[in-house]
């Protein structure tokens, strides 16, 4: 599986972040004196180690080391909270911690007789200038649980297995789910296998790919498409910085200057470039591109259409659960797989669509999907139970509602398990309820997720307050901050006098939704009206007929733009919705978006 | 002529090194390059723009609140202040203008505009001296845009196609200033104007010599700053768009010295008509902008302020005769009639700066119409 990695050429790049180069070599050395640490710490394969840490290097590093060795490796966010990190640690008794020490002081986790414990803190001299290298002689002792000064330390590892049996479990990532009821995806070294390989076909990836994947490592499709794909390929994978909406010029501009070749993004990043996107149309226009590959969510319909719009290039359509390792379903790059808003077809693997009786379904109608392949996990860590729930007769239930078209396209149509899936992060609206619980003046909470144009959903939560108690929206956001990661606090907690139950006493979702919707539609004036009013009005400015003008229009676009009309259109909207724009405003607004957004910031 | 070709061969010498180098060090080393090249040549100007440049940048470091307006306007102000003193100097005593400074202190009002509206980080010093010393653009422009020059760095990467086409805009440039320029336009149609029998001939085609060689010369001059930066590897804006191919005025001033003309656009038309709402007013002010960056004097207030009674005739004639303006803009033929109306409405107006003075202006009116 990691034949490449070790057979590249010294120079070759492994890992290229915005301002450093990572090669091959420093792959190969690291993971040999990595090796001689766990060697040290007498880890041995089949042993667990628990792997938290935010540096993308070094996480990759341990990561492939551990896989190298057949030792599993247990993968955590290190933002996660106590709760959830001791439930994890309590759940696989790795052999070794090796976290952030900003996590470790928050988990508040000590070596145990069972667990060693190594802290991770960035290394100052490694960062800084010539005067902090210089400064780094006069630093004070580092902890005896220091990972790097450990590292330091270990002698390299005299070799490394060249294989490893295919039934021991390469690693474990853990679902989101309250502390009880999170499941440990357990995947073994023979499933990772066989996915990788399927990847590696269907991308059409050779060494001289360039993979930019920015998703998070302690996701599976941060960890597995691109420091492992790109190890297993031999081939270069970029994560030039962290992902944020002010970077995404820089984004673009990194991946024509670097000439990504496969972009992985979630749809909620896809939706954002198709915003910021005037002026780098062409990013993605030069002869080494090959495929935009949206994972982790259901890609909206709009959203690839603008994309591949503005962008002229296809986007792929990946449907995957970190149970089936990374993908199964792929739409496109391949020619045979590709039909616009679907998941494509299955690849290496077979599906099934079953009714609830288990009975398969015809073609075009709705069922759940199942999958059955060598990918598929082994099981849920610790957990015959629900492993028996979701794997049955080697079929792996997705919970997943599909249905398959005539030619054997596959759409996915819903979902029959309990998830919000927001911006690519699935999220078990029991965890949020469970947190939501704890706050001594809520009596009852129901957590959902809400229709948004970026994220695809948002997470939110109606809570009913217990008599004679009395809590703000606020105060509850801040009590969740406290036992969740920050991507699971509700973007918004409606307080409500009662939540819609059924005969049975349970929470009608459907109607609690209607609910919260008509709370968040405000009166607004220029709502619905605004946008074909901004348009009417362009046109009359620009003397261009309404139909051939679209809101992403800019001044670049529009033929009668000029600065005369700019004027002209500035003084029109300032009279019809009854507004002044400052000059910085009318400087620059060089887009009808950028005019709606003004005119709405001006109403409130 | 001479320092640009001094120029161009160090640009040709240099350009194997600047693809090379890691893009840490690429803008460095071509800022440090255009310092010793300018340095050398003007120092004096080297001084003027790194002085002002600190002064900005002292000022966007230490932005406090209180006195925000006159952080502000003190940014702007502080470029145009060595470039109105000079150009006046210059109308007065004959002052020699510093190298460069009409350009550098144009993109320098660009910066502090930019950073006014927020739509621009305010850079740090390193990263904009590096983009005010780009060799290629120092001499006579385009006054190119931060943000761009900032974007074509980050999209940095060997591209033999830019580097050829680099090569040939630089083949252009040679050819429209030596030939075009200087051999048809400025020798042979002058001569032939020399041998005309009729005044009004003569002067039709010195007029017409002089448009058409300041249309090559400058045009080539931007192409050899065009080539020049695709030869390093960096996109500069263009600053010519076929001019005389434009069917009104309006349309002429999209597309002639697209740098200037922009420029006033973004920093003087569009603050002026923000504030005052008067869109006569702010064009009329622009266009005075644009004119008087050229030279400070009466000509060049009368050149500008033709310019924009051109520019309000064209809008209002497309007002009061839409069907015209249609067949002008449109129509095969009509455009063509638009063409020749564009040509002939610039050169004659360029009798005004062509001369040495009013009286001089007036006499070639006179021989011309009479």
């Amino acid at each position: 599986m990691l034949q490449n990695l070790f057979s590249q050429s010294s120079t070759k790049i492994f890992l290229q972040t915005e301002n450093k180069s990572y090669s091959y070599q420093w792959l190969q050395e690291k993971i040999k004196k990595i090796s001689g640490l766990f060697e040290s710490l007498n880890i041995r394969q089949g042993d667990r180690i628990m792997l938290a840490v935010s540096d993308e290097s070094e996480m990759s590093a341990l990561f492939l080391a551990a896989l190298a060795n057949g030792i599993t490796a247990v993968i955590a966010d290190p933002e996660s909270k106590e709760p959830r990190a001791a439930s994890i640690l309590r759940r696989t008794s790795p052999k070794c911690l090796i976290a952030d020490i900003t996590a470790l002081e928050n988990w508040k986790i000590l070596s145990t007789e069972s667990t060693t414990v190594l802290s991770y803190r960035k290394n100052a001299a490694s960062t800084g200038g010539i005067l902090s290298k210089f400064l780094q002689k006069q630093k004070t002792e580092q902890p005896s649980n220091d990972y790097l000064s450990l590292l330091e330390k270990a002698n390299p590892a005299a070799s490394i297995p060249e294989s490893r049996p295919s039934s021991v479990y390469a690693y474990i990532i853990f679902t989101s789910g309250t502390t009880a009821d999170s499941k440990g995806v357990a995947i073994t070294h023979g499933n990772l296998a066989a996915h990788l390989a399927t990847l590696k076909k269907v991308y059409d990836l050779n060494p001289d790919s360039a993979l930019l994947n920015q998703l998070m490592l302690c996701h599976a499709d941060g960890c597995i498409q691109g420091p492992l794909l790109s190890a297993y390929v031999g081939c270069t994978w970029h994560n030039p910085f962290r992902f944020t909406i002010e970077k995404i010029p820089f984004l673009l501009d990194y991946c024509f200057a670097n000439s990504i070749t496969h972009f992985f993004a979630v749809p909620a990043m896809l939706n954002l470039f198709t915003q910021f996107s005037d002026n780098y149309e062409d990013s993605f226009q030069y002869p080494e591109f090959k495929a935009i590959l949206s994972v982790s969510a259901h890609l909206d319909a709009p959203v690839w259409d603008q994309f591949e719009s503005i962008f002229k290039v296809g986007v792929c359509n990946i449907y995957g659960l970190t149970e089936t390792v990374a993908g199964s379903l792929f739409c496109g790059p391949f020619p045979g797989t590709y039909r616009k808003y679907t998941v494509g077809k299955p690849v290496d693997c077979n599906i099934r669509i079953i009714n609830e009786t288990g009975v398969d379904v015809g073609k075009g109608e709705i069922g759940e999907l199942c999958l059955n392949g060598e990918h598929i996990m082994k099981n849920y860590w610790d957990d015959p139970i629900r492993t028996t729930e979701a794997i049955n007769d080697a079929w792996f239930y997705t919970g997943d509602l599909a249905l398959q078209d005539e030619n054997g396209f596959v759409l996915i149509k819903g979902r029959k398990k309990n998830l919000v899936i927001c911006g690519g992060i699935n999220i078990q609206p029991e965890e949020v309820t469970e947190c939501l619980l704890k706050h001594p003046a809520i009596s009852e909470s129901c957590v959902l997720g809400m229709p948004d144009e970026v994220f695809g959903e948002k997470l939110v939560a109606a809570v009913v307050l217990k008599s004679a108690h009395a809590a703000t929206s606020l105060e509850i956001v801040e009590h969740c901050r406290q036992f969740l990661e920050e991507k699971k606090v509700p973007a918004r907690i409606y307080i409500v006098d009662a939540l819609p139950k059924g005969v049975s006493g349970k929470v009608q979702l459907n109607a609690l939704k209607d609910q919260l919707s008509k709370e968040t539609l405000k009166p607004n004036p220029v709502n619905g009206q605004l946008a074909e009013d901004v348009l009417k009005i362009a046109a009359e400015s620009f003397q261009i007929p309404a139909w051939k003008l679209s809101i992403q229009d800019t001044s670049q676009t529009v033929g009668g733009w000029d600065s005369l009309a700019h004027l002209s259109f500035i003084t029109s909207l300032e009279h019809h919705f009854r507004i002044r724009f400052s000059t910085a405003e009318v400087i620059t607004m060089n887009s009808l978006r950028r005019a709606t957004e003004l005119i709405k910031e001006k109403h409130g | 002529m001479k320092l640009q070709l001094i120029f161009l061969a160090l640009v040709l010498i240099s350009s194997p090194l600047v693809w090379q180098l890691p893009n840490y060090w690429r803008p460095k080393i071509m800022m440090l390059t255009t310092l010793v090249v300018l340095g050398w040549f003007a120092p004096l100007s080297v001084l003027i723009m790194l002085l002002v440049a600190f002064l900005q940048w002292l000022i966007w470091k230490n932005n406090y609140f209180r006195f925000r307006k006159l952080g502000v306007f003190l940014t702007i102000v502080l470029p145009i202040l060595p470039l109105f003193v000079y150009k006046a100097g210059y109308k007065v005593n004959h002052w020699i203008i510093p190298l460069g400074l009409s350009y550098y202190a144009f993109r320098q009002v660009h910066v502090a505009f930019e950073c006014y509206k927020s739509g621009m980080k305010k850079p740090a010093f390193l990263e904009y001296l590096e983009y005010l010393l780009f060799l290629p653009v120092m001499l006579i422009g385009p006054i190119h845009r931060m943000p761009e020059f900032q974007r074509s760095l980050r999209r940095y990467k060997w591209d033999p196609y830019m580097f050829s086409e680099g090569l040939e805009r630089l083949l252009y440039g040679l050819v429209k200033i030596n030939f075009l320029g200087n051999f048809i336009f400025a020798a042979k149609l002058t001569q032939l104007a020399a041998q005309a029998d009729s005044n009004l001939l003569k002067i039709y085609l010195q007029t017409v010599s002089f448009t058409g060689n300041a249309y090559f010369q400058f045009a080539g001059f931007s192409d050899l700053a065009i080539g020049m930066g695709l030869v390093w590897g960096i996109r500069v804006m263009e600053n010519f768009n076929s001019p005389f191919l434009a069917t009104n005025m309006q349309d002429f001033w999209q597309r002639w010295h697209i740098s200037l003309s922009s420029w006033c656009r973004d920093y003087v038309f569009y603050p002026l008509a923000a504030l005052s709402r008067q869109r006569w007013f702010a064009l009329i002010a622009s266009m005075l902008v644009l004119a008087l960056w050229h030279e400070i004097s009466i000509r060049y207030v009368l050149w500008g302020a033709l310019q924009a009674l051109l520019i309000l005739v064209t809008v209002r004639t497309r007002k009061a005769m839409p069907a015209f303006s249609q067949f002008i803009n449109h129509h095969p033929f009509g455009k063509w009639f638009g063409r020749i109306w564009v040509f002939h409405a610039f050169a004659f107006s360029c009798i005004l700066i062509g001369t040495e003075n009013i009286p001089a202006v007036s006499i070639e009116f006179r021989q011309l119409f009479s």
